[in-house]
This record gives structure tokens, C-alpha cells and sequence, in this order.
């Protein structure tokens, strides 16, 4: 991978829009049915986002898309990018063999702390990484690592939390790491609307400075806010009650992402005809930008 | 250790530990001694809401359950001795809090300090179960050989001495919580189930040997046997072995044939040449 990010972007497919899933997700009640909506409506459902514990593997549905080889992408689920020690060769071996079964046209990930330590199944975290610059030149370190290992592009996701460290704003952070890296960026609008309101600022502060066109994939999900100790938090659920703050960010990145690729609306959880509204808001989003002009 | 690393071990650590969040906000300084952060990395950690660190409630709650699911049987003895609040109380000890530092293994950190219970029935049953954890992760364990060692016992196996009776009362114990119920923690932690009384022998030891296979297989060992193979927990020559089984009673020629059945047992392994 010798080429600059510009170039090898032309190389990725363009998926279009998606929902996501992870071992199990499909059994759950009310979950939704990947299958139907691919059917009864391909355009939100023409791509699978896998989510991708190595120690669960794949689930038979997903196998079940695979077999029919519709495009994916791997959403890791388990590995502190920023931490060499974590590609260890045992999970890049898994990786790779993942990679063979699933074909993805790329991999992608939460940029955080997923765990503490070695992996150990059932302490699973996820926080936001430290907003420094060193930080951001370990993540990139990793990024490069992952990609040149696996010859997939490694798109870092801006990860959600509830509390945030260090002196950088989130996006300016995410700016240094893909320069560092020389990646696109999977940028999730629902994480970003919380980090905006935990730091008190505008839905779309800090976009104007971003480099929004190494954004090659977008998350839109909906979410809830509850009350602890009479603060006001918002928990990135999966509902399909997407906060304003989200769709004036997702309205923001569409009209100026040249490079967007893929767009997944986080949605799991949810049956299949409570999801159509949020499908249809976001085509509408993506109607008149570049995205929409590759369709 | 780069700062960033460091820091975001911290964190970890006040999102587990209020009470730990109360000394790094009352004074960062004092309540970080050891941790390598200058004065602003330090104001970084007090400059949020200080509410937000209790935003997950159920964070000590879930992390339980997931050590609980290795240690039942020693968690449940816990619960009983102490209360459920003993459980809890492993996020903040100086134990859990060294091992995030350091990026340890939680759940080898959480048997270390279940076995460190006066209880010698709790602590021997730690010991049964931190065993059976270890050769879970022994895929993610790598053996550093130095010049001038020949053998180590394999990763795949942990022995422990136990005092005479843990491992009946271990399956005992085992039995009643299983027994006609699905969820194993909320057996753990419903301390009206009683699980009987096991008297153990402290002076009358047994050992315990458990390996890993396509499955985790735990039984009794020959004492011989197990302090044999306690003196390879950590690489060693094969002099040293050889002494450690003349101590056991056997001869000097009968050491190399002793040293080959292990190897063919895998429950030694040679450094590679």
C-alpha cells in the first residue's frame, strides 16, 4: 500500500446504505431482519456491517449474507488500536482468515479502549481515547500497523462516551490521527452529537476544520437521554429515535464528504417497519450530495 | 509508559472506583503517586463534571459478573462470609487498581486476591479456580526462554497444593449451585442458598493438576508430581529439575526417563535448541 489515502480511496466500492450487526443481534426479540429488509427494500439494505468479536466468530446469519456474496465491511469489536500488544499474531491470524470468509471492502472500527488489559471475554469497554497529541500518534501508529497486516484500508470510528480526557477537541483529534495514519475515517454523527453537547458545543462545531473528505463511511443511529445525579446524558441506544443534533451533523458531512462510501443506520434492535422512517430521512440526506449522485 | 497510556489507564480506574475519583479530584497529586503525568495531564483528569464518571452505574456490576462467571464457586463462599458487598469491593482495592495500571489480566488479578482470603476453604477453592483460568489464557502466553534453560512446565497446565478436602468440597459446592438453576451468578450471590459446611485439613494436602485439551480437564496429582512440576512454573535447567526430583525420592538415573515421560505427557515442555 505504497499509494496516498486519495488514491487508494478510488480503489473502495461504493456501498451505499447498510445496517450493522454482531454475533447474536438477529436473535434478539424485535430484532431486525437483515434478510427482509434486503428484500423488501435493497437500498437500505445493500451492505452488512459485521461487528466482529474473534472469540464469537460469525453467526449463521451473517454466514448466511456471506454465502450469497453481498458486500460487508468488519467492524472490529476487540482491539485497543493504540496498544501494539494487541496485535498479537494469534488475533491477526483470526483477522485474516475473517477477512477470507467475509471479503470486506474494508475494516473498520471504534478508535477507544475496548478492553483493559489482555483480551478476556465479558469485559468488554468501550471509551473514547485520550485527546492528546501523543494519543493520536499511537492510534495512527496502529492504524498503519492493521492496514499494512491485513492489505485492508482500517477506517478509525469516533468512539462514544460520557466523559472525555485531554486538551483536543474530538474532531481535531480525529483530523491529526488521519493525517498521521494517512486513512479515511468512519465518522460516527450519533458519537459526535454527544461529545458536542457533553462539551457544551453546536452539533456541527469543529466540522468546518475537519478534513471531511477522508470520510469514507458515516454511522447515524438514534439514542436516549437519561438523568444521573441531575445530569443529562445521552446513551448511544440504537434506537431509531435519531436527535436532531445527529441529523444536522449527518446533513453537514453529506453535502461536503466527496469520498463517502457507505452509510449504516444503526438500527439492530429495532423491527424491520420502525426503521423505515430513519432509512428514508437519511436517503433524502444523501439525495442531492455526492453520495447520492453515484446511486 | 507514554503518557496517553497512562492516563487512560487512570480513567479506567475512576470509572470503576468513586471512591478513587473523590481522592483524584480532592488532590490528583497525592491520589496519582506513581503514576508518571505532569501537572496539566493531571488537571485533565478533574477538569469534567465529576457526576460523569458515575454515568454507568452498572459498570462494577457487569465487571463482577464476568469474574464471577470463572470464580463461582469461591465468589459464592465470599458472598457467604462477607456479604455480596465484599464481591463490589474487589474494584477497589490496591489489587484491582495495580492491575489496570499495569495492564494485568482482571480476571487472574481477581483469583490472586479471592486467594488471599484467611478462609483457607475460600482461598484453596481460588486456587482450583485461578487455575482453571490460567490455562484458558494460555494461548496468550508466551514462554521467555533465557540461555541456560531447558525446561518449563507447559502452559497448558497449572498444579496447585490444596489443603486436604478443597476439591470434594469444591465439586460439592459446585453441585448446589448448578443444581436445578440456569443462572449460575445470581446462585453466587443469593446467599439464602446455603452451601453446607466442607471441613478441609490444612495439614493434609492434595494436589490438584488441570490442563487444557479441545476442554479444561481438572483432577487429583501425585504430591510428587506436583511439586516436581512447581519447580518448572518458571523455565529452569535441567540440574535444577533433576535436584527437584531426587527430592522427591527418585534416583539420579532414573531422572532422564522421569524428564522424557513428562515431555511425552505435554506436561513439560523443552526449550526449543
Amino acid at each position: 500500500m505504497s499509494a496516498n489515502f486519495d488514491q487508494r480511496v478510488q480503489a473502495l466500492p461504493h456501498l451505499g446504505i447498510g445496517v450493522s450487526t454482531e454475533y447474536g443481534a438477529a436473535n434478539a426479540q424485535g430484532a431486525l431482519d437483515v434478510e427482509a429488509l434486503h428484500q423488501a427494500h435493497p437500498e437500505f439494505g445493500g451492505f452488512l456491517e459485521v461487528g466482529v468479536e474473534i472469540a464469537k466468530g460469525i453467526d449463521p446469519y451473517t454466514e448466511t449474507w456471506c454465502a450469497k456474496g453481498r458486500p460487508t465491511t468488519y467492524h472490529f469489536l476487540d482491539v485497543n488500536l493504540d496498544e501494539p500488544e494487541d496485535l498479537d499474531p494469534q488475533w491477526l491470524t483470526a483477522v485474516g482468515a475473517l477477512i477470507d470468509r467475509l471479503q470486506p471492502a474494508w475494516l473498520c472500527g471504534d478508535a477507544g479502549l475496548w478492553h483493559h488489559g489482555p483480551r478476556e471475554r465479558g469485559h468488554m469497554l468501550l471509551l473514547p481515547p485520550i485527546l492528546s497529541d501523543d494519543a493520536a500518534k499511537e492510534m495512527a501508529e496502529g492504524i498503519v500497523a492493521l492496514r499494512e497486516a491485513t492489505g485492508r484500508e482500517v477506517l478509525p470510528e469516533n468512539p462514544p462516551g460520557h466523559v472525555y480526557v485531554g486538551p483536543l477537541h474530538l474532531l481535531d483529534f480525529f483530523a491529526r490521527v488521519c493525517d498521521l495514519a494517512d486513512t479515511g475515517m468512519l465518522l460516527d454523527a450519533a458519537h459526535l452529537a454527544i461529545f458536542q453537547r457533553v462539551g457544551g458545543h453546536a452539533p456541527t462545531t469543529g466540522l468546518d476544520g475537519f478534513p471531511l473528505h477522508r470520510v469514507v463511511e458515516m454511522h447515524v443511529a438514534g439514542a436516549t437521554t437519561v438523568e444521573v445525579d441531575g445530569l443529562s446524558l445521552v446513551e448511544d441506544d440504537h434506537t431509531v429515535d435519531v436527535l436532531p443534533d445527529t441529523w444536522a451533523i449527518v446533513d453537514h458531512v453529506a453535502s461536503a464528504a466527496s469520498a463517502l462510501k457507505a452509510v449504516v443506520f444503526e438500527c439492530e434492535r429495532n423491527p424491520l417497519a420502525a426503521t423505515l422512517p430513519g432509512f428514508r430521512r437519511i436517503q433524502r440526506a444523501l439525495a442531492t450530495a455526492p453520495f447520492g449522485a453515484r446511486w | 509508559m507514554v503518557t496517553a497510556k497512562a492516563l487512560q489507564r487512570v480513567v479506567v480506574r475512576m470509572l470503576y472506583d468513586p471512591a478513587f475519583v473523590d481522592s483524584v479530584y480532592a488532590d490528583a497529586e497525592s491520589a496519582l503517586v506513581g503514576v508518571s503525568l505532569t501537572g496539566e495531564e493531571r488537571t485533565w483528569l478533574v477538569a469534567p463534571d465529576r457526576r460523569r464518571w458515575r454515568a454507568d452505574p452498572l459498570r462494577r456490576t457487569r465487571g463482577l459478573g464476568a469474574l464471577l462467571e470463572e470464580y463461582p464457586v469461591a465468589g459464592a463462599l465470599l458472598a457467604r462470609r462477607d456479604g455480596v458487598a465484599a464481591l463490589d469491593a474487589f474494584f477497589s482495592t490496591p489489587s484491582f487498581h495495580r492491575c489496570i495500571q499495569e495492564r494485568g489480566s482482571l480476571g487472574l488479578t481477581f483469583g490472586r486476591w479471592l486467594g488471599g482470603h484467611p478462609d483457607p476453604l475460600l482461598a484453596g477453592i481460588a486456587e482450583m479456580e485461578s487455575a482453571v483460568a490460567a490455562v484458558r489464557r494460555a494461548g496468550s502466553r508466551q514462554i521467555r526462554w533465557t540461555v541456560g534453560q531447558d525446561y518449563v512446565m507447559s502452559p497448558l497446565v497449572a498444579v496447585r497444593l490444596l489443603p486436604g478436602g478443597t476439591m470434594a468440597a469444591f465439586a460439592a459446592i459446585r453441585g448446589i449451585l448448578t443444581r436445578g438453576r440456569d443462572d449460575l451468578i445470581a446462585a453466587v450471590v443469593d446467599c439464602a442458598l446455603e452451601l453446607g459446611l466442607h471441613p478441609i485439613d490444612p495439614d493434609d494436602l492434595e494436589g490438584l493438576i488441570v490442563e487444557a485439551g479441545s476442554e479444561v480437564t481438572m483432577g487429583d496429582g501425585p504430591l510428587g508430581l506436583i511439586r516436581v512440576l512447581m519447580a518448572a512454573e518458571t523455565p529452569i535447567d535441567a540440574r535444577t529439575l533433576g535436584r527437584a526430583f531426587i527430592g522427591e525420592g527418585a534416583t539420579l538415573g532414573e531422572v532422564p526417563d522421569l524428564i522424557a515421560d513428562l515431555l511425552q505427557d505435554g506436561l513439560l515442555v523443552a526449550c526449543p535448541r
